[in-house]
């Protein structure tokens, strides 16, 4: 199989660091990454524990394909319990750190407890030390990997850390690694910097043994070429990267503008994907471990600031969302974020719901004490708020908590665009049905990339369904669920699924782990791992009613555009949904449904 | 009528060109169009979209924000004033 069958155990409290056995039945039943690390952890925390306590743990697992040849075997999942939604929280990330974790010859880190004072993990080849971290408290995520780096002195040492977002608790930090990528959402960096953990630094030289070396070099071969043939992977992503879709939501009529309360934004010329690289921004496109798309981009701005992004969901928070037109402006917000570990979707929808708190006359001027006015469109609140938000001043203690905290302290919880009280991303629900249903239903709040409706409903991957069609949306919803939990437990990065279709990922897996899964067993795997997620939320103390979305999605037409008249119609589309995944009325697996997944 | 069109991703950069005006004084349908598109830019652009007469996977052409999918595909008839825009396989985020 393709895991080396070790799990680290670290206790932060006492130092005791302790190998243990993977068993082979366990990793078969649940397949690597998310699946697997979720069940460890659903086994071993009590759902109703807060996340900030010192009985969480945190789990960093990679994945059945992670540090493979296979096309883009680099990715890694964090698990633990999220302080911002209350849900179980999986955030995963791409870049060299998944594969250099694997390489140390542990396929999964448990972190239990809180260390008294700052630390940081060390791996080289099996052998792991906690060391002091007090020199690098504060730091930001750039400058924590460049000294730690410099301390190892090992050049293919890989480094994951929080920055000041995540050591100041912020509900909305992120964990980078590779100094620019993310496991950004859920506030995993607010748990990681609750233990008082810094970073995790890794080195090694552990190969991924496959189960038929031969059989799957040639599957990898296959996939590589039907990912450069593809026009979406091959071409698209490349070229433009993931910013290609402003203008294709934009022109669509779902680019949410001025915090949803508009579906198109005026200044897109100025910020698309196409703009970036017009003005001469783009500098060239990176890519992650083993990754053949490469749909990162490297971008210098005029002023000479070298950085990673903005991505579409970040450039849209900061753009649309805000109503700022500003590409350099958004770029910087962008970096920002990356360098002081916050999500960049969930600051730019707070900072988005703050200009309408201000709007509606409900933030006061005075609060903002002397700082630039929380208005729609002014650029200046960007770095300003996400600065304030990080250090916790000011009115930025407040924002800290996440949209919707913000708005429910000023007695307007409507007015944010969350779900499960996590920022929702960069299409409007209400134009595009199936998105909606799968925010709704998301294990973790507000987040497209748990099953990416928007492959089918907008871009016509692998078919093209109408966005304002509810007819048989549940049952893409569910497969699109439960696919993707195959690859995140995978490790495998999500975008391959514009290209690949479940045979692919069945034959990669297999010809890896020798596991022989047929492609229904695979699925089932995924539904099994989507079922114990809902498991974990519902003892956790949520219920169907929190099973949806913002007012404002279900009641508020569109005001122009497109879609204009359109609400999203959840109210239609969620008992169907129940009943196929073969739920209750109020969203409980039945004993049955159980049973089948042996749960 | 006036036909206001606007090219986007691969294709706006590779051609140069974000946006034409067509006139044409009767109906013409949309694969008609791409091909009317086509001359005025001396530039065969429906390689990049349509393969065996069907739209590619991932090409999205829309008549004011609409996709022509949900129509009737290339058929579709332009009967008025309207904007098209015209995406290549791109992707997603
Ligand atoms: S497609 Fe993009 S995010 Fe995914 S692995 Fe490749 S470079 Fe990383």
């Amino acid at each position: 199989m393709s895991y080396h069958g070790k799990i680290l155990r670290i206790n932060l409290a006492t130092k005791e660091i302790k190998p243990e056995n993977l068993s082979k039945d366990l990793a078969k039943k649940y397949i690597g990454g998310r699946g697997l690390g979720t069940k460890i952890f659903s086994d071993e925390v009590d759902p109703k524990i807060d996340a900030f306590s010192p009985e969480n743990k945190l789990i960093f697992a990679t994945g059945a394909l992670t540090s493979t040849i296979a096309p883009t075997g680099g990715r890694y999942m964090v698990i633990t319990k999220s302080p911002l939604t209350g849900t179980i929280a999986s955030s995963n990330s791409g870049g060299f750190f998944g594969h250099k974790l694997k390489s140390t010859g542990y396929d999964v880190l448990i972190f239990e407890n809180k260390a008294e004072k700052p630390c940081y993990l060390y791996i080289d080849d099996e052998k792991a030390e906690l060391r002091d971290a007090a020199h690098l408290w504060g730091k930001d995520t750039h400058e924590t990997t460049d000294i730690l780096m410099g301390e190892i002195g090992e050049k293919t040492a890989k480094v994951a850390c929080i920055g000041p977002g995540g050591e100041n608790l912020s509900l909305i930090s992120g964990i980078m690694n590779d100094k620019n990528r993310a496991a950004g959402r859920s506030g995993v960096g607010a748990v990681m910097g609750s233990k008082m953990l810094k970073a995790i630094i890794v080195s090694g030289k552990h190969k991924t043994l496959i189960d038929d070396k031969e059989a799957f070099n040639k599957a990898v071969k296959e996939k590589i070429k039907i990912l450069k043939e593809n026009g979406v992977t091959g071409e698209g992503l490349p070229t433009l990267g993931t910013k290609v879709l402003d203008n294709i939501i934009n022109s669509s009529g779902l680019y949410p503008t001025r915090n949803f309360q508009k579906a198109q934004f005026e200044g897109i010329d100025e910020i698309s994907g196409e703009a970036l690289v017009e003005k001469g921004y783009l500098v060239k496109n990176v890519a992650c471990y083993a990754c053949p798309i490469a749909c990162g981009r490297l971008v210098e701005l005029p002023q000479g600031k070298i950085g990673e992004g903005p991505e579409y969901e970040p450039g849209w928070a900061f753009g649309a969302l805000c109503e700022i037109n500003d590409l350099n402006a958004i770029s910087q917000a962008n970096f920002m974020c990356n360098e002081l570990g916050v999500d960049p979707i969930s600051v730019g929808v707070t900072i988005a719901t703050a200009m309408e708190l201000y709007e509606k006359g409900y933030i006061k001027k005075e609060e903002l004490e002397k700082g630039p006015e929380l208005k729609f469109g002014n650029s200046e609140a960007l770095l300003y708020y996400t600065k304030k938000l990080v250090y916790k001043e000011g009115i930025g203690e407040k924002m800290a908590l996440g949209s919707y905290r913000l708005a429910e302290s000023y007695g307007h919880p409507e007015l944010s665009m969350t779900v499960k009280k996590m920022e929702i991303p960069a299409y409007d629900p209400r134009g595009v049905q199936g998105q909606g249903l799968a925010y709704a239903t998301s294990n973790r709040g507000g987040c497209h990339v748990r099953a990416y409706l928007i492959a089918p409903e907008i871009v016509g991957a692998p078919e093209k369904l109408d966005p304002q069609e509810i007819k048989g949306k549940p049952e893409w919803v569910k497969i699109f669920q439960d696919l993707t939990a195959v690859i995140d437990s995978s490790g495998l990065c999500l975008f391959t699924s514009f290209a690949l279709g479940a045979p692919d990922y069945a034959d990669l897996l297999n010809k890896a782990t020798g596991f022989n899964y047929s492609v229904d067993e695979m699925m089932q795997a995924g539904e099994r791992i989507w079922n114990m997620e809902r498991l974990f939320n519902l003892k956790s103390g949520f219920t169907t009613k929190d099973d949806t979305l913002p007012k404002r999605l279900l009641e508020e037409p569109i005001p122009a555009g497109p879609n204009k008249g359109h609400v999203h119609r959840l109210g239609e589309l969620l008992p169907d949904y129940y009943k196929l995944r073969g739920w209750t009325e109020d969203g409980i697996p039945t004993d049955e449904k159980l049973k089948e997944l042996g749960l | 009528m006036i036909i206001h069109i606007k090219l986007f991703a691969t294709l706006r950069l590779k051609l140069g060109v974000a946006g034409l005006e067509i006139e044409t004084d009767k109906p013409v349908t949309i694969m008609q169009l791409l091909e009317l598109v086509s001359q005025k830019l001396d530039t065969d652009i429906i390689p990049e979209l349509i393969e065996n007469g069907e739209i590619m996977v991932g090409t999205i052409l829309l008549i004011n924000g609409k996709n022509i999918f949900h129509a009737d595909k290339l058929e579709t008839l332009i009967t008025e004033e309207c904007e098209v825009s015209v995406f290549p396989p791109s992707g997603g985020g």
